[in-house]
């Protein structure tokens, strides 16, 4: 193994998708695992979002919540769907980054998960103070 | 430690992808039971479907990450240059494919709400 890390391509890797396995030289494992493990928390928070919609949009029905509660719950569902595709990206651009020896992208998709969990939570706050009155 | 630390990542993701199934699939079943107005509580089977592919899809990226960790580790002990790790791609593919149903599901679960309300304000 290199200083860096990194291994020259394989002649025989037949691994997919050829787009990614088939540049740039073989990063350190545990760097590669690693970003399998970023991914897969990306890929939880995503379950968690789909899960919120899942468990809201039920509860409206059974305690016959307003229908606005129902468009909340669809826009988590929505965003938690777009999320995981985007954790699958996520982990081709910073795998092909560790091939290729670049640095690895801003995670720009955190700042919009924290802005959506932000306005979530303040419409959910908000009807949650309405019912008060 | 790192194989074993990304099998367990897998395994809580499938566990999450899991439970959600079920939750979805729960969900699917009221959301007839409780019957809006016109539908007569009857649950047609393609609404189980996404939380029950789901589930499944969960189960075989739980089983193939735990099998290919002895594998890793022999990668990680010998010389990387000959045997490198194998590409998780096709089991994240799944597990992003089964998030999409499920996301889908619930946004069919909610908008099928929406409707209801409406027809019961009718009604």
């Amino acid at each position: 193994m290199s200083t860096s890390g990194r291994q020259d391509q394989l002649p025989d890797d037949d691994r997919q998708p050829r787009s990614l396995y088939g540049v740039g030289a073989e990063p350190d494992p545990r760097f590669s695992l690693a970003n399998e493990r970023t991914a897969l928390a990306w890929i939880r928070t995503s379950l968690a979002l789909v899960a919120g919609g899942v468990g809201l949009t039920s509860l409206g029905s059974l305690a016959a919540l307003p229908p606005f509660l129902d468009v909340v719950a669809a826009v988590a569902c929505l965003a938690g769907g777009a999320l995981a595709v985007r954790s699958l990206l996520g982990w081709r651009s910073h795998e092909l980054s560790l091939r290729l020896g670049r640095p690895l992208r801003a995670p720009r998709s955190l700042a919009w998960l924290a802005l959506l969990v932000v306005v979530l939570a303040v419409v959910l706050a908000g009807y949650a103070i309405s019912q008060l009155w | 430690m790192q194989p074993q630390r990304t099998a367990l990542a897998w395994q809580r993701t499938a566990v999450a992808g899991l439970l959600l199934s079920l939750i979805t699939l729960g969900a699917s079943a009221h959301r007839f039971v409780a019957a809006p107005p016109g539908w007569h509580g009857h649950v047609p089977a393609w609404w189980l479907l996404p939380g029950a592919v789901a589930g499944a899809a969960a189960v075989v990226a739980a089983v193939d990450a735990v099998v290919v960790v002895p594998r890793q580790v022999s990668s990680m002990a010998r010389h990387p240059s000959s045997d490198p790790l194998e590409s998780p791609y096709w089991r994240l593919r799944l597990v992003v494919a089964a998030t999409v149903l499920l996301s889908l599901a619930g946004a069919l679960l909610a908008a099928v709400g929406v409707a209801a309300s409406v027809a019961s304000c009718r009604a």
